[in-house]
């Protein structure tokens, strides 16, 4: 590796690319100097570097202040691809649409305050959490094939939301083009009985308290308030998501050798966009995504009704709506600007936010005038935020922004020197109860492994990719 | 081909050496089988976390890596019974490939069926040329088959270690490494 990586303003360095022989274009990455410090600690530029090999690329191979080594693409990473370009599994990821869902209520803290470990027992015997586990809603073959091509709509029509719960999720719950057919016997094995199932790792429901609000306008038409209490649900596809992942990377592994793409890392495999494998890996990874908004719509209901046990009213009484349902690993045919010409694009956004402006039509109609909602998870102890799309990140970003934390230390590393007891306490002193499936869980997933939330949303304003609306401080964990 | 009886679970202990016999110190988990030697070791990765194994044979290397991947997946303490068997058979063009879509077959009895793996015996690796340097492989196809025990996942029992949704192609090896091969996997988490 030869070129120098170059500091080009406050928030953003250049990768050129002189920095990896072959690189079609340069990479940029939106950092301030501690986040870039910290991306430079593993080997997560040299990621950016190897996205930008890829045929087609336009613009820059980004990456987010979030930005840590993943497999292929970094986590953080986005790039968008021309028409003559490619698509790559591995630029999406194996949760296909991963995603967070926020819930608001009309409830203040001290309406919580006291009952919090009750609730939270409700939540945690509602909703199915850990590695391997099972749902309430049962999905065979016929079921899912109506789930996989109509999304949050057939797991509401099946009686668990409401209908204007479909307003408020990103493309109104449906990622259009989805063939069932695409689909592996396989991936339907894995998702007969995963609906409405946490998941382990990294995955939660959140119960928070509105901290501050920085954008009361914005936050007023979010329906979010100072005090309030809202609810955070980060989950993805489950087993679905994985296995077509795991398909068609194999699908793709033998297209790259068949064009002759030459790959820095096997994992990027891709297919050119008008190639039949393309078109099929489109056509599953909607259904994927359709999976993961109709999974996290039913974990949306279990935790209204929890709360409905709880409070002993209806949820719509509680004031219970959903404000936003956004994911942060896809990749979907989107038109950007590019020098000054609009541009169909293929937009991979693996660890990465949209985050359209005010006026953009992927916004939702309700926020149609504030700018699209997008919503970041902090980890354990710390806070999460709430922001909304700017004009400017248009241009800059294709219209991405962060999408959390993102890590730092290793599990492992966070294993042998975090202790899961003393976190318990530690975080029980800050008011914040934690129900985890197991205590090494709780090391792993620990604040310390995490780089610190809000210097990552503070940089996306800086560089303009995203504002400030509101921040919520965790008062509630449940864990895998 | 050698002989490549099943292997046992044994105790494990995560990040102990257990059983001596290798002078690396980051085991995961060693075995002995007779004379062979299997090294499992696990790799420091950020968000993710994957294994790198060293065994005798070629047989012995696909069932360490699937010893090394369950000894993640589960809580080291657990035991694990032999109720479930499988046979398993498998198709790659390539030797990389053959080792991404065995770990992910396993994945998906694991998630889709819950099964936990005891024991597993590589029974027959055909297609790949056993020469120093990187493995070539003869003709079009590879193929394996495999036979494998194990138990349903029971909360009671089993206690799960980390989610792995994926064995990736990310830095992916198989490869000859003097008198062993080699592999290396990452997994996501």
């Amino acid at each position: 590796m030869s070129g120098e990586i170059k500091k080009v303003s406050d928030f953003t360095w250049e990768i050129p690319t002189s920095f990896k022989p072959g690189m079609r274009v340069p990479g940029l990455v939106f950092a301030d100097d501690e986040l870039f410090e910290l991306a430079q600690r593993d080997r997560a530029i040299e990621q950016v570097a190897n996205v930008a090999f890829l045929p087609g690329i336009v613009g820059r191979s980004l990456a987010m202040p979030d930005i840590h080594w993943g497999y292929g693409f970094p986590i953080g990473g986005v790039a968008a691809f021309s028409r003559e370009g490619v698509i790559s599994p591995g630029g999406v990821g194996f949760d296909i649409s991963c995603g967070v869902r926020l819930v608001r209520t009309d409830l203040s803290a001290k309406d919580v305050e006291g009952g919090l470990h009750g609730l939270l027992s409700i939540m945690a015997r509602e909703i199915p959490k850990g590695l391997g586990s099972r749902g309430k809603i049962k999905a065979p073959e016929k079921t899912l094939r109506k789930v996989f091509s109509g999304g949050a709509r057939c797991v509401v029509e099946m009686g668990f939301g409401r209908q204007e719960d479909i307003e408020r999720i990103e493309g109104r719950g449906v990622y259009s083009g989805a063939d069932p057919a695409k689909v592996s016997e396989r991936a339907y094995q894995r998702g007969k009985d995963q609906i409405g199932t946490l998941g382990a790792g990294n995955h939660f429901v959140e119960v928070q308290v509105v901290e501050r609000v920085f954008l009361p306008e914005v936050a007023e038409a979010f329906g979010l308030f100072e005090g309030q209490v809202t609810v955070m649900i980060h989950s993805g596809s489950r087993g679905v998501g994985h296995q077509i992942c795991t398909d068609y990377l194999k699908v793709m592994d033998h297209v790259s050798r068949r064009e002759g793409i030459e790959l820095p890392d096997r994992q990027l495999a891709c297919a050119p966009l008008d190639s039949k494998e393309a078109r099929d890996y489109l056509s599953a990874l909607a259904c994927a995504a359709n999976y993961a908004m109709s999974n996290r719509q039913a974990l949306m209901h279990w935790v209204r009704r929890s709360f409905e046990e709880h409070f002993h009213a209806s949820e719509e009484k509680l004031g219970m709506d959903l404000v936003f349902d956004v994911s942060h690993n896809i990749a979907r045919m989107e038109e950007h600007e590019v020098d000054g010409k609009p541009m169909e694009l293929c937009v991979h956004r693996k660890g990465a936010t949209a985050a359209f402006p005010p006026g953009h039509p992927g916004v939702p109609e309700a926020y149609r005038k504030v700018g699209q909602p997008v919503i970041i998870p902090g980890d354990m102890g710390t806070e999460s935020y709430v922001l909304v799309g700017s004009k400017e990140a248009g241009p800059l970003s294709f219209a991405s922004t962060c999408h959390g934390a993102g890590r730092q230390m290793s599990r492992s590393k966070a294993k042998k020197t975090i202790d899961p007891g003393k976190l318990k306490r530690e975080l029980e002193a800050k008011g914040i109860v934690v129900l985890a499936g197991k205590p090494s869980l709780l090391a792993e997933e620990a604040p310390a492994a995490y780089k610190d939330v809000s210097k990552v949303v503070d940089v996306c304003e800086g560089a303009g990719l995203s504002r400030k609306v509101a921040v919520m401080k965790p008062i509630g964990v449940l864990k895998g | 081909m050698s002989a490549a009886t099943s292997l046992r679970w044994g105790r494990i202990l995560v990040g102990t050496l257990i059983i001596v016999g290798g002078n690396r110190q980051k085991y995961l988990l060693g075995f002995f089988e007779g004379e062979s030697r299997l090294e499992v070791r696990v790799i420091d990765h950020t968000a993710d976390v994957g294994i790198e194994v060293e065994a005798e044979s070629l047989e012995e290397l696909f069932e360490g890596t699937a010893y090394g991947m369950f000894s993640l997946m589960l809580d080291p303490s657990c035991q694990v019974g032999h109720t479930v068997k499988r046979d398993i058979s498998i198709d790659a063009e390539d030797p990389e490939e053959l080792m991404f879509e065995w770990l992910n077959e396993l994945i998906y009895l694991f998630d889709a069926e819950e099964f936990l793996l005891s024991s597993c015996e590589v029974k027959r690796i055909e297609g790949i040329k056993e020469a120093r340097g990187s493995p070539s492989f003869q003709g079009d196809t590879l193929k394996l088959a495999a036979s494998v025990e194990g138990e349903r996942y029971d909360p009671r029992k089993h206690t799960i270690g980390i989610e792995l949704k994926a064995a990736t192609y990310h830095q992916l090896r198989l490869e000859r490494r003097g008198a062993f091969w080699y592999s290396r996997i990452i997994f996501d988490v």
